[in-house]
C-alpha cells in the first residue's frame, strides 16, 4: 500500500489494520464489520451527541445538507453510532464530553470524516480506534431495562468492578447465608471475537440484574447447595462460555479483594456493579482495544449506581468506587491520552456530586525493558535497539513520543534483515508490508503537549495465513534532529507496547523488549536490580498507560513478609535533561504475602475455591475495598489520591524498623498501606 | 541335599507377588509373595521346605486330622477363605452368565445412518433359555454420525480447559478410586470388602460397555479431524458408550445404595462422576453425547447390580430396577447438546433416556454374600 493509501486513515492504528487487510482480525473482514471509537467531542455533550448521531442513522442521505455525491452521502448516514448507554447521563455528568461510538470502515477514511463531522456541527474534536465489532446491529445493548432493584434503604457505598471472567454467582457476593446476590446489575460486553469459527455469531451483551441472578440461583439450588456450573449453563443458554469454567479467574480474584464477603455475615457489604471485559479484548494485551469498553464500563457503573439510589428513595447519589486492574503501555503517559483524560473529566464532575474514586493498578512492567528514555541533539543521532522475537504471532508495536515545543526527531528502522525504511519525518508515513511508520500528525498522535510515532511490526510466525512476515531479530531505532533543526534536544520517550499472553488464553503472543549493553538486569548477587543506571533502557516510567491522569488512584505492590516493593511494580519517572515527567503510585498494597509464597489470598471462580494471584492487579482492589469501607462509615470522605497518600505516609511514619529500604516517590508514593484483612477470604 | 543343589537355591528367582488377577484386589497378594508364598514362590525356600520336611517328619502315620466338609455344594461362606482374584474370577462367571447381548439392525439407511441397536437382558442362570424370556436391561440406539460431527465443535471448545484439567485427567486415567474414596472415606483395608465390591461393579461394567462398544463401533474424535489432538492416548475401544462415564455413574449409584443415609452423598458423588465424564471430552477422547450414554448405561447396569446384590428396600422386598435405552436417535438436533448430568433418565417418550419398565431378578447369591460383607463395614 502506497502513502498516499497511507495518509487517507486518520487513526494510525486502522491505517495499518487497512494496509495488513486486517490480518490478524479475521472477523473484521467481514461485510458490515462497525469498529468502537473513543470519542472527544467540543461544543456539544454527551448525550446530545448521541441525540445528533441517531438523527443521522435514521436520516435520509438526500437530506444532509453536504457537498458530495450520493454514494458518499450513504456513507456518511451509516458511519457512526453512539450506543444507547450515552443517552441519559449518571448525575454530575451532563456535560460530559467523552464517549464511545461505533463507525464504519469508511468512517476513517479522511474525507468521510470530515464530511460526518461537518453534518454532526464540528462535535468530533478526536476519535481513537478501540476494538472491532463483529456485527453492524450491535451498537451497545438495548435502552435500559426498569430497575429492578428491590434494596430497602439507600446503600451506603457502590463497588464497580471491570474485569475478565467475573463468577456472578460466587458465594462471596451474596448475602442472607448465600440466598441472594449482591450484586444488582452485572454487564457482560458483547464479544467481537467469540470462539466458534467462522460460522458462529457472536453473542450481543448482556445484562443480568439482581433479580435475574437470584432466579438463577433458586433454580441452581439443589439438596442446599448452588450448582454453580449448572448456573452458568442457564445464564449462557443456548452457547456455554467456556471461560466461566476454568479455577483461575483474574475476575474472580479481584472482584472478591474489591467486594467479597463471607455470605454469612455481608450485612453492611457493598452493593456491586459488575462490567466483564470481553475475552477478546483481554487476549489481547496491548491494550489498543482497551479503551471504549473502559469508557463504557464506567459510565454504565454511575448510572446504576444512581438507579440504584434512585429505587431506594435517596436523595442523592451513592459514594462509588470503580476498581481497574488492566491497563497498557499505549499513549504520551503524560494524562492527555482520551481514556485518562475522561476519567479525569468524570470523576472530578462527579465529586460535585457525591464521592467518587477509580483505583487503578500500576502495573507489572518495571523489569519489562519496554521503555526507554533518550535525548536526541544535532551532535550525533542515537539508536534503540529493539529485540523482536521469533513465534510471534501478533504485531510488535512501539510508540515514541516526544514534546512538541521542542525539535522533532526523524526516524529510521533497520530490521536485521531487508531494507531499511530510509528517514521518516515528523508528518510523513512509512507504509511497507512488514514495517509500518505512522508520524502523521493524526488526532491519536499529536494528544495534549506530546507528538508521537507509531512504529508497528509484523508478527513473525505464520497464524492465519497472508499477512506478510517479519524478521525477528534485534531492530535498530535510529533517532536524529533534521539537519534544518533549531538548536536543542528531543526527548524521546519510548515505549514498547504489551505484547505477552495473558493465563488462560492460548500462548500465541511474544514480548519483544529493548536491549542495551549497559543495562544491569541482575546484581552480582544474582538479584534482579529495580534501580536505573545511565542506560537509555528506563525501568521508571512504567506507570500504566491508562493511570497517568490527575484523579485515578494509582496503587504499586509490595511483599508483606518484609515490606520490600514488589519487583515488577512500575512507578514513575522524575523528568530531568532526557526526561520527560510521568506520574507513579500513591501508595503500595499487599501483592504478595512472602518470598515463596507468591500473590494473596482471594476467591476462585467457583465457590469454595481459593488460589493465590499476585500483581498490582491485586493490589488496588484491595484500596478499592478500604476506600468503599470510609466511604460507607463517613459520607464527607471523597477518597481522593491525597487522601490515599497521606493515609499511607501515616501508616509509614506509624512502622518504622522495616528492614528494606524504600525506593524513591516516584515508584512507591505516600509508601505501604497495611490494609486490615477484615472479611477477607483468608 | 548336594552341596550343588543349595548353591542352586540360592539363584533362585525371586517370587513374584503372585498372578496379578483382576484390577486392584490382588494388592493384598502382594504381601504374601515377599514370602514366595503365592505364584511360583522362591526356590531357595521350597528346597529349604523339602530337606526341613526330610528331617523332622519321621514315619508316616496316615490320616490324624478331621478338615470341615462342606454341608452343601456352593456355599457362600467358603468365599471369605478365597484370595480376592479367586472370589473375583468366581462372581463373575454368576454375573456374566446371566448375560445375553443381540443385536438387531436397523431396517434401512443411508450413508451415517443408525445402523440399530445393541440390547442387554437378563436369562436366570439354569432356566432353559428357550423357556423363559430374558429380562431386558438397557439398550443402546446407535445414532446417526451427523450427530457426532454436529459434536466435534465441543472437543475444540473444551480443549480450553485442558491445562485447568491436566492433572485431573492423568489421576482419573485409571477409575478414580482415589476420588470416591475422597467422598465417601474408602480406605485399602479398612472397607476391603466395599472396595472389592467396587471391582466388582467395575469389572462387570467393563465387560458391559466394552461389548456394546464393539458392537456400535462408532469413531473416536480424532478420526474426524486431526486438530483434536487428545492429550492422552485414545484408548483402543469404540467412542459410544463413554466407558468412564458409565463406570463413574454406576459407582456412584451404587455407593449411595450402600452406605447408610447415602441420599446425603448423591449430590457430590454425582458431580464427581460428571466431572470425570466432562473431563475426557477436555481430554478430546469422547464426545458429550458419548457421556449421555455412558450415564444412563452406568446407572441402569448399577440398578441391575442392586438387583444381583439382593439388595431390599425399605419394605423388605427385593429392590426392583429401572430398564433403559439410550436412543441415541433422539438425541436433539443438528447441533447436539452438551452433557446435562441433570437430565433426567426416566422418561416415557420422545427423549433420549427412556425408560422401558421395571423388572425384578433373582439375586446372585455369592454377590449378595460380597454385599452383605462391604455393608457391614458401614455400621
Amino acid at each position: 500500500m502506497g502513502a498516499e493509501d497511507a495518509a487517507r486513515y486518520v487513526d494510525p492504528y486502522f491505517a495499518w489494520l487497512a494496509a495488513t487487510d486486517f490480518a490478524g482480525l479475521a472477523a473484521a473482514k467481514r461485510r458490515g464489520a462497525r469498529f468502537p471509537v473513543l470519542v472527544e467531542l467540543q461544543g456539544t455533550t454527551a448525550a446530545e451527541f448521541a441525540r445528533a448521531a441517531g438523527a443521522l442513522a435514521r436520516a435520509a442521505p438526500e437530506s444532509l445538507h453536504v457537498d458530495a455525491p450520493a454514494d458518499v452521502r450513504a456513507k456518511i448516514v451509516d458511519a457512526l453510532r453512539v450506543p444507547a448507554l450515552y443517552l441519559e447521563a449518571p448525575r454530575g455528568l451532563e456535560a460530559t464530553t467523552f464517549c464511545s461510538a461505533s463507525v464504519s470502515a469508511d468512517f476513517f477514511e479522511s474525507g468521510i470524516f470530515a464530511l460526518a463531522n461537518q453534518v454532526l456541527g464540528k462535535a468530533i474534536a478526536h476519535a481513537e480506534l478501540s476494538l472491532p465489532l463483529v456485527t453492524a446491529a450491535e451498537t451497545g445493548f438495548a435502552p435500559f431495562r426498569p430497575a429492578a432493584f428491590s434494596g430497602a434503604k439507600a446503600p451506603p457505598v457502590v463497588v464497580g468492578v471491570v474485569d475478565d471472567r467475573i463468577p456472578f454467582a460466587h458465594e462471596r457476593f451474596r448475602e442472607a447465608g448465600a440466598a441472594t446476590t449482591r450484586i444488582d446489575w452485572f454487564w457482560e460486553q458483547p464479544d467481537p471475537y467469540p470462539r466458534g469459527g467462522a460460522s458462529f455469531v457472536a453473542p450481543p451483551g448482556r445484562e443480568f440484574d439482581k433479580s435475574d441472578i437470584d432466579a438463577l440461583l433458586a433454580q441452581a439450588r439443589h439438596a442446599g447447595n448452588v450448582d454453580e456450573d449448572e448456573l452458568y449453563a442457564r445464564a449462557d443458554f443456548p452457547r456455554p462460555a467456556w471461560h466461566r469454567l476454568r479455577r483461575r479467574s483474574h475476575g474472580a480474584h479481584v472482584a472478591d479483594l474489591a467486594c467479597g464477603a463471607d455470605p454469612a455475615a455481608a450485612a453492611g457489604a457493598p452493593r456491586i456493579v459488575a462490567v466483564q471485559l470481553p475475552p477478546s479484548v483481554v487476549r489481547d494485551t496491548s491494550g489498543y482495544h482497551l479503551t471504549a469498553p473502559v469508557l463504557d464500563a464506567v459510565h454504565y457503573i454511575l448510572h446504576r449506581a444512581d438507579r440504584i439510589a434512585d429505587t431506594a428513595g435517596a436523595s442523592r447519589p451513592p459514594p462509588v468506587v470503580v476498581s481497574l486492574s488492566w491497563g497498557d503501555n499505549r499513549g504520551p503517559h503524560d494524562g492527555s491520552g482520551y481514556l485518562a483524560r475522561a476519567i479525569d473529566q468524570i470523576v472530578a464532575a462527579r465529586r460535585q456530586h457525591a464521592p467518587m474514586s477509580v483505583v487503578i493498578a500500576a502495573g507489572n512492567a518495571h523489569l519489562s525493558r519496554c521503555h526507554a528514555s533518550l535525548a536526541v541533539t544535532q551532535r550525533a543521532q542515537r539508536t534503540l535497539a529493539w529485540r523482536i522475537p521469533p513465534d510471534n504471532a501478533t504485531a510488535s508495536i512501539l510508540e515514541l513520543w516526544t514534546d512538541d515545543t521542542g525539535p522533532l526527531p526523524e526516524i529510521e528502522v533497520v530490521p536485521p534483515a531487508g531494507t531499511a525504511s530510509g528517514w521518516v519525518e515528523p508528518g510523513r508515513a512509512w507504509p511497507g508490508a512488514a514495517l509500518w511508520i505512522d508520524y502523521r500528525p493524526t488526532p491519536y498522535l499529536t494528544s495534549g503537549g506530546r507528538r508521537g510515532c507509531v512504529v508497528i511490526v509484523a508478527p513473525t510466525a505464520d497464524t492465519e495465513g497472508g499477512a506478510a512476515l517479519a524478521t525477528c531479530g534485534t531492530w535498530q531505532v535510529n533517532l536524529r534532529l533534521p539537519a534544518g533543526a533549531v538548536g536543542g534536544t528531543a526527548r524521546v520517550e519510548a515505549w514498547i507496547q504489551r505484547n505477552d499472553n495473558v493465563i488462560g488464553y492460548a500462548r500465541r503472543s511474544r514480548q519483544s523488549r529493548f536491549e542495551d549493553a549497559a543495562y544491569e538486569r541482575f546484581d552480582p548477587g544474582g538479584r534482579p536490580v529495580e534501580a536505573d543506571n545511565a542506560s537509555v533502557v528506563r525501568r521508571a516510567g512504567m506507570t500504566n498507560g491508562i493511570a497517568t491522569g490527575a484523579e485515578p488512584v494509582v496503587i504499586g505492590g509490595y511483599r508483606v513478609a518484609d515490606g520490600a516493593i514488589a519487583p515488577y511494580s512500575a512507578g514513575g519517572q522524575v523528568a530531568d535533561a532526557t526526561a520527560l515527567a510521568i506520574r507513579g503510585p500513591d501508595a503500595l498494597a499487599p501483592s504478595d504475602d512472602y518470598a515463596a509464597a507468591r500473590g494473596v489470598l482471594a476467591a476462585g471462580s467457583r465457590s469454595g475455591a481459593s488460589v493465590a494471584m499476585n500483581g498490582t492487579s491485586v493490589a488496588a482492589p484491595q484500596v478499592a475495598r478500604w476506600l468503599a469501607g470510609e466511604m460507607a462509615r463517613d459520607p464527607s470522605f471523597q477518597g481522593t489520591r491525597a487522601d490515599v497518600a497521606s493515609r499511607a505516609q501515616g501508616e509509614e511514619a506509624a512502622q518504622a524498623g522495616r528492614t528494606r529500604p524504600l525506593p524513591p516517590r516516584e515508584r512507591r508514593g505516600g509508601g505501604r498501606l497495611r490494609l486490615a484483612k477484615t472479611n477477607r477470604l483468608r | 541335599m548336594s552341596l550343588e543343589a543349595g548353591a542352586a537355591g540360592a539363584a533362585g528367582a525371586p517370587g513374584a507377588a503372585g498372578s496379578a488377577g483382576a484390577a486392584g484386589a490382588a494388592g493384598a497378594a502382594g504381601a504374601a509373595g515377599a514370602a514366595g508364598a503365592g505364584g511360583t514362590g522362591s526356590v531357595l525356600v521350597s528346597d529349604a521346605l523339602v530337606t526341613n520336611r526330610e528331617g523332622i517328619v519321621g514315619t508316616w502315620q496316615g490320616k490324624t486330622l478331621a478338615p470341615k466338609w462342606p454341608a452343601n455344594l456352593d456355599g457362600v461362606a467358603a468365599l471369605e477363605k478365597w484370595e480376592p482374584w479367586v472370589r473375583a474370577a468366581t462372581i463373575d462367571v454368576d454375573l456374566l452368565a446371566a448375560l445375553r447381548f443381540a443385536v438387531q439392525a436397523a431396517a434401512s439407511g443411508g450413508a451415517g445412518a443408525s445402523r440399530g441397536s445393541a440390547h442387554l437382558a437378563h436369562v436366570q442362570p439354569g432356566a432353559s433359555a428357550t423357556a423363559v424370556a430374558p429380562t431386558a436391561i438397557v439398550s443402546i440406539v446407535q445414532p446417526p454420525q451427523q450427530t457426532f460431527e454436529d459434536q466435534l465443535h465441543f472437543l475444540d471448545d473444551y480443549a480450553d480447559l485442558r491445562e485447568d484439567r491436566a492433572v485431573e485427567i492423568v489421576a482419573q486415567l485409571a477409575p478414580p478410586v482415589g476420588f470416591w474414596g475422597a467422598i465417601v472415606n474408602l480406605h485399602p483395608t479398612r472397607t476391603r470388602w466395599t472396595n472389592e465390591l467396587i471391582d466388582t461393579l467395575l469389572r462387570f461394567a467393563t465387560s458391559v460397555e466394552m461389548r456394546f462398544k464393539h458392537a456400535l463401533d462408532c469413531p473416536r474424535p480424532l478420526a474426524y479431524s486431526p486438530q483434536v489432538q487428545p492429550m492422552i492416548l485414545t484408548p483402543g475401544h469404540g467412542s459410544l458408550p463413554s466407558g468412564h462415564a458409565t463406570e463413574a455413574f454406576a459407582v456412584a449409584r451404587v455407593l449411595e445404595a450402600l452406605l447408610p443415609g447415602g441420599a446425603a452423598f448423591r449430590d457430590q458423588l454425582q458431580r464427581q462422576a460428571a466431572r470425570v465424564a466432562i473431563n475426557r471430552t477436555v481430554a478430546g477422547v469422547h464426545f458429550p453425547i458419548d457421556s449421555a450414554a455412558g450415564r444412563l448405561l452406568g446407572d441402569t447396569l448399577a440398578g441391575y447390580f442392586l438387583a444381583r446384590c439382593g439388595v431390599r428396600d425399605a419394605a423388605g422386598n427385593p429392590l426392583a430396577f429401572e430398564a433403559r435405552s439410550f436412543d441415541g436417535t433422539k438425541y436433539p438436533a443438528p447441533g447436539g447438546p452438551d452433557f446435562d448430568w441433570r437430565e433426567p433418565l426416566d422418561n416415557a417418550a420422545d427423549h433420549h433416556n427412556l425408560q422401558t419398565g421395571t423388572a425384578r431378578v433373582e439375586a446372585a447369591p455369592l454377590l449378595a454374600w460380597l454385599w452383605g460383607m462391604a455393608a457391614k463395614e458401614w455400621q
